[in-house]
């Protein structure tokens, strides 16, 4: 053994456990960033009314698109939450995608649920819904307070919540987007303003 | 010619490389199928595509053990250079679909495309000619040490990937 194979055989050492220790500092950084992550969602505190600004959200899609909730946009936003198991939330679907295809320029229409990732791409790809944005965040659907499916908000460009409900049918889903074609957040103060 | 410790090396680490891609593909065909579908293979081929890809893959990697061992090479260099061509074309069309590499979701980059470039020039180095020089017990010793040390990178460059992609999210 000369002093070449030593410092050889000491340097692979050196090397390896340094890629090992390289390995173990980028999952802790994983492991923080899951740890951390959960105190973003104890800034809203509570569902934002009709007319007051939305929190906003930088999500991630489920096919990794980079998804923005709430804040000034181009457009107005339509953020149907929704589950794969919920009979109702399938019915509605095609009135997304007619949606989606006939007030492109209006509205943009986000999906939002939450659980596991494999459950909704498969849901994803058996009803089509590829070319919607498709968000799974536990914290948008507090930050909202949804506790029933279909629910939808819908937030105007300002990033102001035009209007919000349960949804179970087409009526209701266009009564959301007329309430904010009128700016009227709901029937009676749209009335309140006829009469004055 | 190139001296047999660097094509071994390279060897270990390309045959590891698809054996561990082949596996990960089969043990979750469903992902994998979402996967392309995202992709966007059309859907009659999909049910074909999930069994073609994943047996290409374990066939490479075996291939590459074998006497063919520089066809196996250019399968592998092919291969990588395909999903490498695909990833850029949705990459350069603003999608950030999931890239599929195994493991956690880890959304599509260029790094991904530069590592898949670097991944091909390994794998053809794994088809070279190799001089003749018995291999000692020492050489055995560094492409295991090599291949340990490969694997660790590479899953560390995945991790951090991931949390770049986490970091412009978020922030």
């Amino acid at each position: 053994m000369d002093v070449l194979t030593v410092s050889v055989v000491l340097l692979w050492l050196a090397v390896l456990v340094l890629g090992v220790m390289l390995w173990a500092l980028s999952r802790q950084v994983g492991v923080l960033f899951e740890r951390v992550a959960p105190m973003g969602a104890l800034v809203t505190d509570a569902g934002p009314a009709v007319g007051e600004p939305s929190p906003s959200f930088q999500l991630r899609g489920i096919q990794s698109e980079a998804v923005a909730i709430g804040g000034p946009s181009e457009r107005a936003t339509l953020v149907f939450f929704l589950s794969p198991t919920c009979p109702v939330c399938k019915k509605l679907l095609p009135v997304l995608k007619a949606m989606q295809r006939d007030e492109r320029r209006a509205v943009s229409v986000v999906l939002a649920s939450d659980g596991e990732r494999a459950e909704h791409l498969r849901f994803v790809t058996e009803q089509g819904l590829g070319h919607m944005p498709y968000v799974l965040s536990t914290e948008l659907g507090m930050g909202y307070r949804v506790s029933r499916l279909p629910y939808a908000v819908l937030l105007d460009r300002g990033g102001m919540v035009a209007a919000k409900g349960l949804v179970n049918s087409r009526e209701q889903l266009d009564s959301l987007l007329n309430a904010h074609d009128m700016g009227a957040p709901s029937i009676q103060q749209y009335i309140d303003k006829q009469a004055a | 010619m190139i001296d047999p410790l660097l094509v071994w090396i390279a060897l270990a680490c390309t045959a590891t490389l698809f054996a561990h891609a082949a596996v990960a593909k089969l043990s979750d065909r469903t992902l994998f199928a979402q996967h392309l579908a995202a992709y966007g293979l059309p859907h009659g081929l999909l049910p074909l595509a999930v069994w073609l890809i994943p047996l290409a893959e374990a066939a490479t990697a075996v291939a590459l053990l074998t006497p063919a061992r520089a066809w196996g090479a250019a399968a592998a260099a092919a291969l990588l250079l395909a999903y490498g061509a695909v990833m850029a074309w949705h990459r350069a069309h603003g999608r950030r679909l999931d890239c599929g590499c195994g493991g956690e979701p880890l959304p599509l980059s260029w790094a991904l495309v530069v590592r898949n470039a670097g991944l091909a020039v390994l794998a053809l180095l794994a088809g070279a000619p190799m001089a003749p020089r018995p291999l000692s017990l020492a050489d055995f010793l560094v492409i295991a040490a090599a291949l340990v040390l490969a694997t660790l990178l590479h899953a560390a460059l995945h991790q951090m990937l991931r949390h770049r992609a986490r970091l412009s999210y978020r922030s």
